[in-house]
């Protein structure tokens, strides 16, 4: 089929619905991962943190996220997974990986490309200190996979 | 031509009250607006413009002043001029970060008590690399243009791979034991609770590197005993008021929640189970402003000035200041004068922000008048003193 007749609106709704989605459960997991790794470690120097205080952090931190810091991670997901999906789309497309593979990757190697964006511009240091440590940092691509993965099971096309 | 008040006859009364109502809350916006700013009851004079990135100041007996240079020079004012060349003896600094952004390198300076009679002075300092780095104390006799005698009298653990966060202000107590400040050094920020670190803690030294032997944590076999406080951030102003005999120590939070604290022996000041300030990512670094054990600041700025030094009027040249702290800002480019009583402050005014200068340190001089370090490649010290 002519690459112009692939271009339908149902095509376009489905491809945005699912970007979308993907976003979301990115951003979602990737708030939540850096919020629960800042309150462990607190916990972990001595700090006692009700449950109705971790859910305060936790909803706060959705919020704060991409509304108070200095690095928006919201439009940074929005912005990485612009990028990420349509090459793992290419990459699918010419070499023939399965999409379970490919999408999940291109979401996590967006969430590290963001990472480090932002440490470039940061004096070196990471501002989410949810990702120091390799358990912290291997949340945030688990998120960004996690979005990946979504998108590849939202957009696939119906028999 | 119909005009307003003949299409809309009843609504002439109603614009009339909206523009009388507009200008009021003008007129008290602008009054709310010019009482937070301090009258320019006062002159500046550039004592040089010559210096790069200085960080502290001392006035020694005689008229000169030393200053430090981030990029590891001690340089030496000499009525009124900068001597072009810079003090020998001072130890290779690691500086880190480059030009403006630059945190390490040669930091405060600090007369003993009996600098005139011993000649000692302390200098903080950052050394190592980029993949190991701490900050270090040394002291030194200046004598003759030059610092000899210079042994290392303390130096901060762990070693961090990061090149900022040093702190590192100094301050006698009248017993001639040494305070010194050190940061956090940005994650890990759980070191400032750790008794076995010497991140994030205010220690105390007799003024050979020893340990007094009344330091709080001395009979803590998991503390350093140096430790005289903890849980603190960055602070980057401290100083001991002999006639309140109180110590003051502010320190930056990272987005918001800049504090000023009263420092007193052994206390916990809740960094970072507790603070006024978000991370710089927007979230919470804990959910709390206050935390069991934890003392609270005297008073916390939110969004954070980024303050730094600091200086308090104890018979400076204006005498409605006395008793007032001043303390500068970096990000806020401007001077804060903070007015106590008992303890607690009651007024904040702001100076200096004509400048439009990041400020790095403030300090009466022995004649009274206030000299300001500008935090600049091209930095300057100005001479503050009333307007006549």
């Amino acid at each position: 089929m002519p690459f112009a007749e692939k271009i339908t609106l149902p095509r376009v709704r489905r491809a945005t619905i699912s970007y979308l989605a993907a976003v979301i459960v990115a951003y979602v997991a990737a708030s939540i991962f850096q919020s629960l790794c800042v309150l462990i470690v607190l916990e972990q120097a001595g700090a006692e943190i009700p449950a109705g205080d971790w859910l305060r952090t936790l909803l706060h931190d959705l919020y704060g996220f991409t509304f108070l810091g200095y690095a928006p991670l919201g439009p940074a997901i929005l912005a990485g997974f612009i990028i990420a999906m349509p090459a793992a789309a290419m990459l699918h497309r010419f070499l023939g990986l399965p999409r379970g593979f490919l999408y999940p990757l291109a979401g996590a190697t967006a969430m590290a490309t963001i990472l480090y964006i932002v440490k470039l511009n940061f004096y070196g240091v990471t501002i989410f200190p949810g990702t120091r440590g390799w358990s912290g940092y291997g949340l945030q691509l688990l998120a960004g996979a996690f979005g990946g993965a979504v998108f590849a099971g939202l957009s696939k096309q119906r028999p | 031509m119909v005009c307003f008040s003949q299409m809309y006859p009843g609504k002439k009364k109603i614009m009339r009250n909206v523009i009388y109502s507009a200008g009021l809350l003008w007129a008290v916006l602008c009054t709310l607006a010019l009482a937070a700013d301090e009258p320019a009851d006062y002159q500046i004079e550039t004592i040089t413009d010559k210096l790069v990135l200085p960080y502290g100041i001392v006035f020694l007996p005689g008229g000169d002043m030393l200053v430090t240079e981030k990029p590891g020079r001690l340089r030496v004012i000499r009525a009124g001029v900068l001597q072009p060349e810079p003090i020998a003896g001072i130890p290779e600094v690691f500086t880190g970060l480059e030009g403006e952004n630059q945190q390490g390198g040669l930091l405060d300076i600090v007369l003993h008590p009996r600098f005139a009679e011993n000649r000692w002075l302390y200098l903080s300092f950052s050394e190592g690399d980029d993949k190991a780095n701490t900050t270090s104390v040394i002291r030194g006799r200046y004598r003759n243009g030059r610092l000899e005698d210079v042994s290392k009298i303390y130096t901060a653990i762990p070693d961090v791979p990061k090149a900022i966060g040093y702190g590192a202000r100094m301050a006698f107590l009248p017993d001639e034991t040494l305070l010194i400040a050190f940061g956090d050094r940005f994650l890990p920020r759980e070191e400032a609770q750790n008794l076995g670190s010497s991140l994030g803690k205010v220690i105390r030294l007799t003024d050979d590197g020893g340990i007094p032997g009344d330091n709080p944590f001395v009979d803590n076999a998991e503390a350093l005993p140096e430790i005289w406080t903890y849980g603190h951030r960055i602070i980057i102003g401290m100083l001991y008021d002999s006639v309140s005999n109180t110590v003051y120590a502010h320190e930056n939070g990272p987005k918001g929640g800049d504090e000023l604290n009263i420092i007193e022996r052994g206390k916990n000041y809740g960094w970072p189970f507790a603070g006024y300030g978000l991370d710089y990512s927007g979230g919470y670094i804990s959910p709390f402003t206050a935390y069991p054990g934890t003392e609270q600041p005297i008073t916390y700025w939110t969004p954070s000035p980024a303050v730094a030094g600091m200086t308090l009027c104890r018979g400076c040249q204006w005498s409605e200041w006395e008793g007032d702290l001043l303390v500068g800002a970096l990000a806020g480019k401007k001077a804060i004068r903070i007015r106590l009583r008992n303890g607690a402050v009651t007024e904040q005014h702001i100076l200096f922000e004509e400048l439009d200068e990041r400020i790095r340190d403030v300090r009466f001089g022995p004649d009274g008048a206030l000299y300001v370090l500008t935090d600049n490649v091209q930095g300057r010290v100005l001479k503050v003193v009333p307007k006549r």
